[in-house]
């Protein structure tokens, strides 16, 4: 564990009070992510793992433990990074290239000189043509897209994924996956991806980080060893059913999983 | 070769556009006959061309007082967005205001603000002051009520991402919750000056000397019943005409969809004005 980790998280924990009484979301969890890492944190719904996004990013406070980001400690909204949520929150009066430009004026840079680049990353996305397009006017896959080119527009080196394909169809969802794999590598951009889905989680990730039901523990950190490059057959390998399998089974003891065995 | 099919799909296509203005005429046809055959006399019930004559008679005088109403009316609505529109602005940046006197004003509106006419009278006099306060009164919440809607309910995620970019309040505001805001504004409004007519008139009718509420009390008291009528098609009128006027606004500057161009022409607003 150097110094330099992109993401060090150390023994973070978060309670927080709702109506139902106290909530504790996430339990005692540690873990370091290297720069240039893709990690997937992968669990149930409910597991806290959205949570530790918004910690991670500075937008709520951990109650107990500290996260710093290159060695910088984490005590408020964090602005060197990128992040995507499930929903693509494109404001919807705003063009798709004036969306992607949203991040470059309120970061008061220079609109002009990030145009280029900004046109250059929808076009690497497939909405080239697309970029004086309303939202409306897009699928929801495009309109997610264009988040993306939102979240790296200004290069950070750190992207927080918060089930970013999670509202898209199954289809959509893959291709979506594999593109966004290839794009982070090119741009070498560390990746936290949270997710619930296994298969994304092993098909994208360098590792994946396993979290246990409510409170939100980490379970297993599972290296994913398949190569730097991944592709659609990787699915059908049998190392890939291994980790999938594996990970089902994790699932299985925690009780997420429950299997119904013939009589 | 254009079949009988085509042609009735082009009548059909006639009654669909112009229905309401059919129904329209349809129902005054039927006004006028169950009056003719009905023998009604005219003071109690006069017909559509009765109503007709009374407006060719008194068409000037008319003009007049609408003119005096539509100035009330359009005073008030003012007042109510003028001073609608920053408390809403409080309301949702401010904690006090949003404690205490968004509860307050919430139960104000229990109050019935037609009943207050009277006591404004007493206070204000027969001038135009105490219509243009009630109108006011009336039009005023729904101003203030769409407007902090619309100002706070931008999601969660989106002012996180804000909030990420390192946005100021100033930026959340100018980039995401005001043109955020302008369609429900928009849809307040239309109630709003649908609401100041009737607040103007209800002011008249307690005491004026002018006004469309004034005349028709005038009108009422020498059982010229037409011309009663001939006052409501004026007011009606009036309404229906606001309405579309403040509709108008919202068509030119595009709906939701295309509220695109709505909200796009709040955001370059406000880039200038503030």
């Amino acid at each position: 564990m150097g110094d330099k980790a992109a993401v060090a998280v150390r023994n973070v924990t978060k309670r927080f009070q709702s109506r139902k009484g106290e909530v504790h979301a996430v339990d005692n969890v540690s873990l370091t992510i290297d720069a240039g890492e893709f990690v997937s944190i992968l669990g149930p719904s409910g597991c806290g793992k959205s949570t530790m996004l918004n910690m991670i990013a500075g937008l709520i406070p951990a109650t107990e433990g500290s996260i710093e980001l290159s060695g910088l400690l984490v005590k408020g909204p964090v602005h060197e990074l990128g992040i995507v949520f499930q929903q693509h929150l494109l404001l919807p009066w705003r063009t798709i290239l004036n969306n992607v430009l949203l991040q470059i004026e309120v970061r008061r840079l220079n609109k002009a000189s990030y145009t280029e680049r900004a046109e250059k990353l929808l076009r690497r996305v497939g909405l080239g043509d697309f970029s004086d397009r309303f939202p409306d006017e897009l699928s929801g896959g495009m309109n997610q897209r264009a988040s993306i080119v939102r979240a790296l527009i200004h290069d950070p080196d750190l992207l927080l994924m918060d089930e970013p394909f999670g509202a898209l169809d199954a289809i959509t969802r893959d291709q979506m996956g594999l593109d966004f794999h290839h794009l982070s590598r090119e741009e070498g951009k560390t990746v936290v991806f949270i997710t619930h889905s296994i298969s994304e989680a092993v098909f994208l990730s360098n590792r994946v980080v396993v979290m246990s039901p409510r409170p939100g523990k980490v379970e297993e950190i599972i290296p994913i060893e398949l190569g730097r490059e991944r592709h659609f057959e990787l699915r059908d390998e049998p190392q890939f059913a291994q980790y999938t399998r594996h990970i089902r089974r994790l699932f299985e003891r925690m009780g997420v999983f429950v299997e119904h065995r013939r009589a | 070769m254009k079949g009988w099919h085509s042609r009735l799909a082009v009548l059909s296509d006639i009654l669909d556009r112009f229905a309401v203005l059919i129904a329209l005429v349809a129902l005054l046809l039927l006004w006028e006959l169950a009056v003719d055959l009905g023998r009604i006399p005219v003071f109690v019930l006069p017909a559509p061309t009765d109503i007709w004559a009374s407006i060719v008679k008194n068409w000037s005088a008319l003009l007049a007082h609408s003119w005096v109403t539509l100035l009330e009316t359009l005073a008030g609505f003012g007042l109510s967005v003028a001073i609608g529109i920053p408390l809403a602005f409080f309301i949702v940046y401010s904690r006090i205001f949003d404690r205490i006197i968004y509860p307050m004003l919430v139960a104000s509106q229990a109050v019935p603000k037609v009943a207050l006419a009277p006591i404004l009278l007493v206070a204000l006099g027969y001038g135009v002051a105490p219509k243009i306060i009630v109108a006011f009164l009336i039009a005023f919440f729904p101003v203030v009520v769409n407007t902090v809607s619309g100002l706070a309910s931008v999601d969660r995620d989106t002012l996180n991402l804000m909030h990420s970019m390192g946005a100021s309040k100033m930026d959340v505001f100018r980039k995401v919750r005001f043109p955020h805001a302008v369609p429900s504004m928009i849809a307040g409004f239309k109630v709003a000056i649908a609401f100041a007519v009737v607040g103007a008139v209800v002011g008249e009718f307690v005491g004026s000397r002018s006004g469309l509420g004034y005349y028709m009390l005038l009108a009422t008291g020498n059982f010229d019943t037409p011309l009663v009528f001939a006052c409501v098609v004026f007011l009606t009128l009036m309404g229906i005409i606001l309405f579309y006027t403040v509709g108008l606004l919202e068509v030119a500057l595009g709906r939701w969809n295309r509220t695109a161009r709505i909200a796009q022409a709040a955001e370059a607003a406000s880039a200038y004005g503030m």
